[in-house]
């Protein structure tokens, strides 16, 4: 059935959730009975704004781009091939790969960049209210943080975008997470995910759509913001999303970027679960090693836990705000004898702006080493892995086993705050057991 | 889709595409004979010398968890495997599977209805998995009927190459 849309009706129909409107925009064709509007469970053929693919996945949209007989990509202005999860190359593979990535981009004449995190780097440059974004990873759900509907997809799936600029969607239910009130003290957007997922389990949205609304979110800036959206996946949403609002326009005329199709769920749009997260009475949280799922906060985890290591970055946590708070804590005080420490920004920009505030020497200065940006040792495959039986704290989205490095290590994930305040003791600690100066 | 038997092989829950599929092996090539080497690895050293052709993975709830790397169901491809069923799949997993010509099945099952080894049958035109050892059926979902379409043609890149279009799916 063609989808036959009306805009502005459907931007205002109060029934409908996010994804309802912004996928019944961008829909060419859709399995429902044929109102204009897309409605949850319906499939819809979309258009796609956005594409992107790093350089693990990237060989390999290329290759099945090529079997696929493609010559050019759907539209040069729409596709960023982004080299971040291993560079500067670890290996000769990889500075093969890398090639094949600069070769294709080159033929193609699309954008390449190297260095900056994928989502972080459209975060900074591309990303608009009321853009479709697929991606070649599955963190591409931090993007909805600029209130786009952005989801993560493999290789076959964006190499077929490559082609056609479209791609197939189930339309997602919804699951609303509410923050009612700000946060206190030395809680962050983290702690807030973790709760989240606490609560959620690791599986508890998969193919849903998660939107956080209430005043404590709309009170979080972007790079907050990011956190959450970013670790809505954890909880295996398809996409999530923060509404679009002044903090997003003024984040993106410090830009000089357009304020894009300001789209929110209508007040009376149905959805398949409401959490409430007691942002009041949060405290510290960590997921204990083998899943994100395992959150509970800090002062419950009884015995002192020895660590070896702590990471801090990725596109989780390794942007501006981050860093700040790192450095505000490591100031003046020196990370634990025994400990390594390693800091990754996420992007060339978040490098460069942390060197001007001082933030970069604060962090040598008290002993953590700092890596080029990129997403770090959470690639897996460089800068900073850890060893068997090895423990780590983790300010990064993930703790499956063997996330980052041996499958024999442990990894609990945390704030950046609980990062440092870790790094200073040498045990998981949250931050309150940090003496404040 | 052809009825299919094959052995099982169990697994838990959130089983991630880092044990499927661990990172040191997700850029060393894209073939699945050589991905297919380093399967399940991240949680069985032994699993790529103990698998044979047409074996059936079972896992727990949220399989295929994590990274989205399609070089996760290529290297179950490549070691035979062209039918995963779990309690729940996460969703680009469920994409990437049907993609590369395998038949992702989201069943609720009790713990003990698979054991490793087990001679399963799977019944895609009823919509049903029999366990030859025990003897018990159980119902699953059958998935959309354009997506069984992708999966008849042997995935996404053999569908468009056939001429197919997503327009003509529904
Ligand atoms: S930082 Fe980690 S989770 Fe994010 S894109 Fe890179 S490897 Fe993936």
């Amino acid at each position: 059935m063609v989808a036959d849309h009306d805009d502005s009706s459907i931007i205002n129909d109060r029934g409908l959730t996010f994804a309802e409107k912004i996928l019944s925009l961008k829909s060419m064709s859709n399995s429902g009975p044929g109102r204009n509007a897309a409605a949850a469970g319906d499939f819809v053929i979309s258009s796609v704004d956005f594409t992107y693919v790093h350089d693990v996945q990237g060989p390999l949209v290329i290759k099945i781009f090529e079997e696929l007989k493609g010559e050019k990509v759907f539209d040069r202005n729409k596709v960023l091939l982004n080299i971040d999860h291993d560079f500067p190359p670890s290996s000769e593979r990889s500075a093969e790969l890398h090639n094949r990535m600069r070769n294709f981009a080159s033929s193609q004449d699309c954008m390449i960049q190297e260095g900056s995190n994928c989502h972080q780097y459209i975060l900074e440059n591309f990303a608009t209210p009321g853009m479709l974004i697929i991606g070649a990873d599955s963190h591409t759900t931090t993007l909805g943080s600029l209130g786009t509907f952005a989801a993560g997809m493999g290789s076959s799936d964006v190499a077929s975008i490559l082609l056609t600029g479209k791609t197939w969607l189930r339309v997602p239910e919804t699951i609303r997470i509410h923050v009612d009130s700000p946060l206190g003290p030395g809680i962050t957007a983290k702690d807030v995910a973790l709760e989240a997922l606490r609560v959620l389990g690791t599986d508890g949205a998969n193919y849903k759509s998660i939107e956080w609304v209430g005043k404590g979110v709309e009170a979080m800036t972007i790079d907050s913001r990011s956190t959450l959206t970013n670790l809505a996946l954890e909880m295996g949403a398809k996409n999530s999303v923060v509404f679009s609002d002044g903090v997003t326009r003024k984040f993106l005329r410090g830009r000089n970027r357009e304020p894009g199709m300001e789209i929110r769920a209508g007040d009376e749009s149905p959805v398949f679960r409401d959490i409430y997260i007691e942002s009041e009475s949060l405290v510290p949280m960590v997921a204990l090693p083998g899943s994100p799922g395992n959150a509970k906060p800090v002062s419950e985890i009884g015995a002192r836990i020895p660590i070896n290591a702590v990471l801090v970055g990725t596109c989780t946590n390794g942007r501006l705000e981050d860093l700040r708070r790192v450095a505000a804590i490591l100031k003046g005080r020196h990370v634990k004898q025994g400990v390594r420490m390693i800091v990754t920004p996420n992007s060339i920009e978040v490098y460069k702006q942390a060197d001007r505030e001082g933030i970069i020497s604060t962090l040598l200065e008290s002993g953590a080493t700092v890596t080029s940006p990129g997403c770090g040792a959470c690639a897996g495959l460089s800068k900073g892995l850890i060893g068997k039986n090895e423990v780590a704290v983790f300010a990064g989205p993930r703790n499956f086993p063997g996330r980052l490095g041996s499958v024999d290590s442990k990894i609990y994930l945390s704030s950046p705050e609980t990062a440092a305040a870790s790094a200073i003791t040498g045990f998981v600690s949250s931050i309150e057991e940090v003496d404040h100066k | 889709m052809k009825n299919v038997r094959g052995k099982c092989w169990t697994f838990g829950d959130d089983v991630s595409t880092d044990a499927i599929l661990p990172s040191k092996w997700k850029t060393v090539s894209f073939e699945p004979s050589e991905l297919g080497k380093h399967a399940m690895t991240g949680i069985d050293e032994k699993f790529p010398e103990k698998v044979s052709n047409g074996d059936i993975i079972v896992g727990g709830l949220n399989f295929g968890c994590g990274s989205s790397r399609e070089q996760a169901p290529i290297a179950l491809l490549g070691c035979g495997i062209r039918v995963v069923i779990a309690k729940s799949i996460a969703r680009i997993f469920f994409r990437n599977c049907v993609n590369v010509g395998i038949y992702p099945i989201e069943a609720d099952f009790p713990d003990d209805f698979f054991m490793d080894s087990d001679e399963i049958e799977v019944h895609f035109d009823l919509g049903v998995i029999v366990n030859k050892r025990t003897g018990k059926g159980l119902p699953f979902k059958v998935i959309p009927s354009f997506l069984s379409t992708i999966l008849n043609s042997g995935g996404l890149k053999s569908f468009i190459l056939g001429g197919g279009k997503y327009e003509d799916l529904f």
